[in-house]
């Protein structure tokens, strides 16, 4: 068990800033605090699990589907699929955060939701747009 | 005494939980669980107050001595110090 589940099992609810760029744009390197709960049953598409992978690392990714007994996840700033992420494996689901000051609820925010479903609705969209991006200069950061 | 603007009260459906955003996200690593005594005095805080102030308005808030108050205040901003919640 690592620190945030010992943190959440005791707590119920954890708030740290994330580091990386796997989930840019919407959560940016060490810039956004996330407010993780422990959930309450399984994961929703489109929710954002934190879960641990086989080799004991702690992710923060977005569910893409929800099979039987697994999840597909990927990263909001990714393109490749981590599929059969078990149930058993999610700890938390984040269901806030900060970004400039501001709190985004994710259960209630009709515009992150909106944003969420069109960031997520095609990898191959969501690979050309960030070619693009690239091609301009804008990074994941 | 002031709380810090990088640190916000955030009330959730059964719980109060301090969220640290912006440059003390980066140094501050915890979780601050608060009771609805001290969601008082952090609302104080937050307003800014002195330590004879919160000891006034928890005393006319809760029937409790007055001992107890300032040990409680005392503890809480302690605590508050040690974390560098507070400006002073």
């Amino acid at each position: 068990m690592n620190d945030y589940q010992r943190v959440l099992q005791k707590n119920g609810v954890l708030s740290f800033t994330p580091g990386g760029i796997s989930m840019w744009p919407i959560i940016s390197n060490r810039a956004d605090t996330v407010i993780i709960e422990v959930p309450k049953g399984i994961l929703k598409k489109y929710d954002v699990a934190f879960y641990t992978r086989e080799s004991g690392q702690p992710v923060l990714h977005r569910v893409l589907k929800v099979n039987e007994d697994s999840y597909d996840m990927c990263g909001d700033s990714q393109t490749a699929v981590e599929k059969g992420v078990p149930h058993s494996a999610v700890f938390g689901v984040m269901t806030g955060y900060y970004k400039n000051g501001k709190f985004i609820d994710c259960r209630k925010n009709v515009f992150y939701k909106c944003v969420v479903r069109l960031w997520s609705c095609s990898i191959f969209l969501r690979r050309c747009l960030l070619k693009a991006f690239s091609l301009v200069g804008i990074k994941a950061k | 005494m002031k709380i810090k603007s990088d640190f916000i009260l955030r009330k959730m459906d059964d719980m109060c939980i301090v969220v640290a955003v912006g440059e003390s996200a980066k140094t501050f690593n915890g979780v601050i669980n608060l009771n609805s005594t001290a969601v008082f005095m952090w609302e104080k805080l937050s307003a800014g107050c002195t330590r004879q102030e919160l000891i006034d308005a928890l005393t006319g808030e809760y029937d409790v001595q007055e001992e107890v108050v300032e040990r409680d205040v005392d503890k809480l901003i302690d605590k508050l110090r040690a974390e560098n919640i507070i400006d002073e």
